[in-house]
């Protein structure tokens, strides 16, 4: 148990210690010491005292062998045991407790050999936390240790009633509690440590009464036995080894600093078994986590891999999808049997249906309206054979609304071959078939363009002989000679001629016009001296020329015409006003970027030609044709559709644009926008407006003689050859006897006999083609009514001067020679 | 003789007539002392209290506390199971007598498997408590039980560690009955057992008997009956086993008892008397003008004590105490005649 070394410093201290022990031991040899010792009397009697006593005994022997001391032992009470020391009978008494009372007789040792004090034991059922828990609790108790009657008057104080059973052993109060004849039972804590374990007891944390058990000595003897003690004490406990650990290890085992609670080291025990099982599991969980996270990166890596597998299908998808949804074409999908399953957009605006009136309906229920039953069996051969399918037919798909459709059917296979789906592309080719019927249009005009410009070819040449004569005729004769102005009239008609030529070539865009440069204004002005007299009566004709010197690089002869198709239209749209007004203004404007860029054409400065009308307007739907060829809302024989078309080509040539403006009933506003043109004037030799002339035969019918002759004699100065009768029925006889004599009719309205009127009825029965030059003195206006099936052309109102009546002869005639012309065509 | 008689009976006769006095109505009678005859005593005084107004005050803290609080004049009433020996009564300034209440008997009691009857004679009680005998199964036991099967068990004794009237009317009735308990424990309030627990009061012996099988012990007749705890048979001096009951116990009385009641009824000679009775007292004293007392104070204490032996005795039976016997009545009353008030006897001043 103890290491060799302690055993040495033992004996070295001993050895150190003896000059100061033993001439103690040698002064007197076997000193005797009468030693008290408490509960003697009676030998059954076992308590904690006992094991005290043992050992105060046992070191005091120690001590008593190195001092040669002879230990006398008188047993007795604490009471006789005092008494005694008090009479000097007695040297020392054991296990004296010590309190501060005793203290002041008896002289006790500085060192405590043992510290001890009352424990309350309790059996294991109950439940005793405190002192205030014992509330009438019985409690076994030793009546002369003292601790009772501490117990109690602790209890009192605390107002603590209890019921006491006073036991004779410490034993007897552990079985009583152990019996449970009492709950508790009160025991010295040295005792208690020793025997507890003997008892089905358990003790509580109330402890009370401390006490220091100490040496007492007889202070009147003075004999140094105590502090003797003391220095053999502090020595003892300085030494693991000493006596005094000894002794106490002997009664109360080894001495441990701390003594771990059995459930302390249970609770320990299971904690560490709890941790080392947390950690095994934890340890076997990573494990499994670890694997598991494997896996699942594993699983991760394949689901990336499918996620991009299935972003590629799904963005292709998509992108199909995105092109069959946004295909101009009409689609729909149909099952096998031909059930519709899917349209896109384009077909739904094409069917002007929604998308439930088409989804599960039956194709053939959707095409019930194409106006071909060979269309309908075809498909149904295809969606029987699973074959492929392409054709065009047209569509009503509404009342007014026909459309043509270019159609493809083709069947979607799956991956064994089985027809899943038929997919049908409606393309509506309307448009494209209008184009193709104006392609059509343009070529057959192209054509006639093409005979046209060989004819006037021959025909300049012809032209051109014929006033290269005349011009030589003009040079050789006098200016002053009577030929020469008829010479001059020849000049005139030939340029006349050839104005017409080009007019054909213009048509045909195969003519290069000459243009020059030259001023607008005068041009117009002389094309409106033509226009004015031609206006019917109701119609107010107003100008307005603002354009002085302003010169435009042009071909004066579409100038005139432009502005005479324009008024022509005009006076057209106004012909059922009662109070029509005609406005043609000339001026400049300057197009500034935006301005210019609307009428797509380059900034800067133009002339503007405006004719105005309150007629009856043009519909919306209407003006965005107006100027394509061959559109007219005019009957047949009141317009070719090509006017318009015409004029926008002339001022396209021209660099400029036109533009129109138009409100249904309130009239309509064309701009002619002219690029103005920097330079001299280009003026044209012989440029003179003069009477055009003629040689058809004109028969004149006018009931007065005078008017007749005049007329005639103008005409015959125009080169006509006239007729004049003053009678209309003998001038009908006179047609009907030479039918094809006569060219024009140049008639008076009011005549007896037959009206004007009245006459040209009866002459278009003998020959449907004359035209009539209708003279009037009053300004009445025809009714179309009255227009009807006659051949009057012009209306004319008297007096009627040479210039205009040439050129409305002209005009007349040349109008009825220009749709003859056509009409071969 | 005969001239005492009729002032008893015109005596009697007045206080029935004019029974329940003022007197005293603002004067509380204190007693205190014996724990043994406290139930009695409390029910004594609650029924005396509705019946005259008069309030008693009773302190149970033993008879020892009884007789010191007369003594040291804390108390106009000492209650006490043991009277005053001659030494102390012959001390006292004042003459002291003793009334007697009621008889009480100590009665042994035990916590014994099935619940048996057991009986007892002297010397067994004696050889328990001795310790001598120490088991159950001891053949002294079975021979005076041998229809009992006692189980092979080791004798828990208890015995009052506190002073008490009870533990000496046994011991005193021991030392009566067995000379060796006589030497060797003697008898006493308290004693040096030798062995055995020690518990406090009736109620602390009652109760350790109720938990602890195989315990023996002994209490005042009124806790075994109020506990349920059994009672042992003890043999008398005619060779009978009696049980203790209120009849048994108030035969015991039916002997020779001296006029100032001072006797021990232990192992009393009639034959169906129980052994260990005893009579439980009111001590007080005789001259009742002390320490400034009034005469009402004397009258309503004199009223309480005629009422105590005369009709309150009806009530003893109730509370298992046993009555005091007619002989012990008449004691009782000439005692009571014996009050005196500035030295003139209480009997003749009238209550009004």
């Amino acid at each position: 148990m103890h290491t060799s070394w302690q055993k040495l410093v033992l004996i070295l201290s001993m050895f150190v210690l003896s000059p100061f022990i033993l001439p103690l031991a040698y002064a007197d040899d076997e000193m005797i010491v009468r030693v008290g010792v408490l509960h003697q009397l009676n030998e059954d009697h076992d308590s904690d005292t006992d094991v005290v006593e043992n050992i105060l005994k046992e070191i005091l022997e120690d001590i008593a062998g190195n001092e040669s001391w002879r230990l006398e032992y008188i047993p007795g009470s604490q009471e006789t045991l005092f008494n005694l020391m008090l009479w000097g009978e007695i040297d020392l008494v054991l296990g004296m407790p010590y309190t501060n009372e005793l203290a002041d007789s008896i002289e006790f040792s500085q060192e405590t050999v043992i510290s001890t004090w009352g424990q309350i034991y309790i059996s294991p059922g109950l439940e005793i936390r405190s002192l205030l828990d014992l509330r009438d609790k019985t409690i076994a108790v030793l009546d002369d240790d003292g601790y009772f009657d501490e117990f109690r008057n602790t209890a009192r104080r605390f107002n603590i009633d209890c019921n006491f059973i006073i036991a004779n052993s410490y034993s007897e109060v552990l079985e009583a509690v152990d019996r449970r004849y009492v709950d508790a039972g009160v025991v010295e804590r040295t005792y208690g440590i020793l025997h507890d374990q003997d008892y089905h007891v358990r003790p509580t944390n109330i402890v009370f009464s401390p006490r220091e058990v100490r040496y007492a000595g007889n202070p009147y003897t003075n004999n140094g036995l105590v502090a003797t003690i003391d220095y053999y004490l502090a020595l003892y406990k300085n030494d693991q080894s000493s006596v005094y650990f000894r002794t106490i290890e002997k009664y109360f085992g080894p001495i441990e600093p701390f003594r771990w609670p059995k459930w302390l080291k249970f609770l320990l025990l299971v904690i560490v078994i709890i941790l080392f099982t947390l950690s095994m599991t934890t340890v076997i969980l990573r494990l499994k986590i670890h694997r598991q996270l494997e896996e699942i990166s594993r699983k991760n890596k394949e689901l990336s891999h499918e996620i991009r597998v299935r972003k590629g299908t799904e963005a292709k998808l998509l992108r199909f999808g995105t092109v069959v949804e946004q295909m101009v074409e009409g689609v729909f999908i149909t099952d096998e049997k031909g059930y519709i399953q899917y349209v896109n957009p384009a077909l739904i605006i094409l069917m002007r249906m929604t998308e439930d009136d088409l989804l599960g309906r039956k194709y053939t229920l959707i095409l019930e309206d194409v106006e071909s039953n060979t269309i309908l069996n075809e498909l149904n051969n295809v969606i029987h054979d699973g074959k492929t399918w392409k054709n065009k037919f047209t569509w009503k798909v509404a009342p007014k609304d026909i459309l043509e459709i270019e159609a493809s059917v083709a069947p979607i296979r799956n991956q064994d071959g089985h027809v899943e789906n038929f997919l049908f592309v409606f393309r509506n080719v309307t448009h494209e078939i209008l184009l193709e019927r104006q392609l059509r249009q343009s070529q057959k005009m192209e054509a006639i363009g093409t005979l046209a410009g060989g004819i006037a070819h021959d025909f300049n040449n012809t032209l051109f002989s014929m006033m290269g004569y005349t011009e030589i005729a003009m040079h050789i004769l006098d200016k002053e000679h009577e030929v020469h102005d008829h010479l001059k009239q020849v000049i005139s008609a030939g340029q006349r001629a050839k104005g017409l030529i080009q007019q054909i070539l213009t048509f045909s865009r195969k003519s290069e016009q000459e243009k020059r440069i030259l001023e607008i204004e005068p041009i117009l002005k002389e094309t409106m001296k033509l226009i004015e007299p031609t206006m019917p009566d109701h119609i107010n004709v107003k100008t307005e020329f603002n354009a002085r010197g302003i010169k435009i690089n042009t071909d004066p002869t579409q100038m005139h015409q432009v502005l005479t198709n324009l008024c022509s239209n005009a006076a057209h749209a106004m012909r059922k006003c009662d109070d029509g007004l005609l406005f043609i203004s000339l001026g400049t404007i300057e197009l500034d970027r935006f301005a210019a860029r609307r009428l797509q054409l380059n900034p800067g400065n133009y002339a503007k030609l405006t004719i105005r009308d309150n007629g009856h307007g043009i519909e919306r739907d209407v003006l965005e044709r107006i100027f394509e060829p061959f559109f007219t809302t005019k009957k047949q024989s009141e317009g070719t559709g090509m006017g318009l078309s015409v004029i926008h080509g002339i001022v396209e040539s021209h660099n400029g644009a036109i533009d129109c403006y138009s409100e249904v009933g309130r009239g309509t506003t064309f701009h002619v926008f002219l690029p103005i043109a920097q330079g001299n004037v280009q003026s044209l030799a012989n440029l003179e407006l003069e009477n055009p002339r003629g040689s058809e035969n004109v028969l004149i019918v006018d009931d007065e003689e005078s008017i007749a002759e005049v007329i005639s004699l103008m005409l015959d100065h125009l080169g006509y050859k006239s007729t004049a009768v003053t009678e209309s029925r003998k001038a009908l006889e006179i047609v009907k006897e030479n039918p094809n004599e006569f060219d024009l009719l140049i008639t008076d309205l009011s005549m007896p006999g037959l009206l004007g009127t009245e006459l040209a009825r009866e002459i278009i029965k003998v020959r449907n083609n004359l035209p009539v030059i209708m003279i009037t003195g009053y300004g009445e206006e025809l009714t179309s009514h009255s227009l009807e099936n006659t051949g009057i052309r012009e209306m004319m109102m008297k007096p009627v001067l040479t210039h205009n009546l040439a050129v409305a002869v002209r005009r007349v005639l040349d109008q009825d020679r220009k749709i003859e012309t056509m009409v071969t065509a | 003789m005969k001239t005492v008689s009729w002032i008893l009976i015109v005596f009697l006769c007045s206080l029935l007539l004019f029974p329940f006095s003022v007197y005293g109505l603002n004067n509380t009678i204190h007693a205190e002392g014996a724990t043994f005859p406290e139930p009695l005593y409390l029910y004594y005084f609650d029924r005396y209290n509705e019946l005259t107004n008069q309030k008693v005050l009773y302190q149970a803290l033993g008879s020892g506390a009884g007789m010191r609080a007369l003594l040291e004049r804390q108390a106009d009433i000492g209650a006490t199971d043991i009277f005053l020996d001659d030494s102390l009564l012959y001390s006292s300034e004042r003459e002291i007598l003793h009334l007697p209440t009621c008889i009480g008997a100590v009665v042994i009691t035990y916590n014994l498997p099935d619940n048996p009857t057991i009986r007892l004679t002297p010397d067994l009680i004696a050889g328990i408590f001795s310790g001598e005998i120490t088991r159950w199964d001891d053949h002294q036991l079975q021979e005076v039980n041998p229809e009992i099967d006692l189980q092979p068990m080791e004798i828990i004794t208890v015995h009052r560690y506190d002073e008490s009237g009870t533990t000496f009317i046994l011991s005193e009735y021991l030392s009566k009955v067995n000379p060796s308990w006589a030497e060797e424990v003697g008898f006493g309030k308290s004693l040096d057992w030798p062995v055995g627990y020690g518990a406090i009061g009736n109620a602390g012996v009652a109760q350790f008997i109720q938990r602890a099988e195989g315990s023996i012990g002994y209490v005042e007749m009124t806790f075994a009956e109020s506990s349920g705890l059994p009672k042992a048979l003890v043999r008398n001096r005619s060779g009978f086993f009696v049980l203790p009951t209120t009849i048994s116990v108030s035969r015991a009385a039916n002997t020779d008892v001296p006029r100032d009641t001072r006797i021990f009824l232990t192992d009393t000679s009639t034959s169906d008397g129980y052994p260990i009775s005893a009579f439980s007292w009111m001590i007080f004293y005789r001259e009742q003008q002390y320490d400034g007392r009034t005469l009402q104070q004397a009258l309503a204490l004199r009223n309480l004590l005629f009422w105590i032996v005369t009709e309150g005795q009806a009530m003893n039976e109730t509370l298992n105490y046993a009555p005091l016997p007619q002989s012990v009545i008449e004691r009782a009353l000439s005692i009571i005649q014996r009050l005196t008030y500035d030295d003139r006897p209480i009997l003749e001043y009238r209550d009004n």
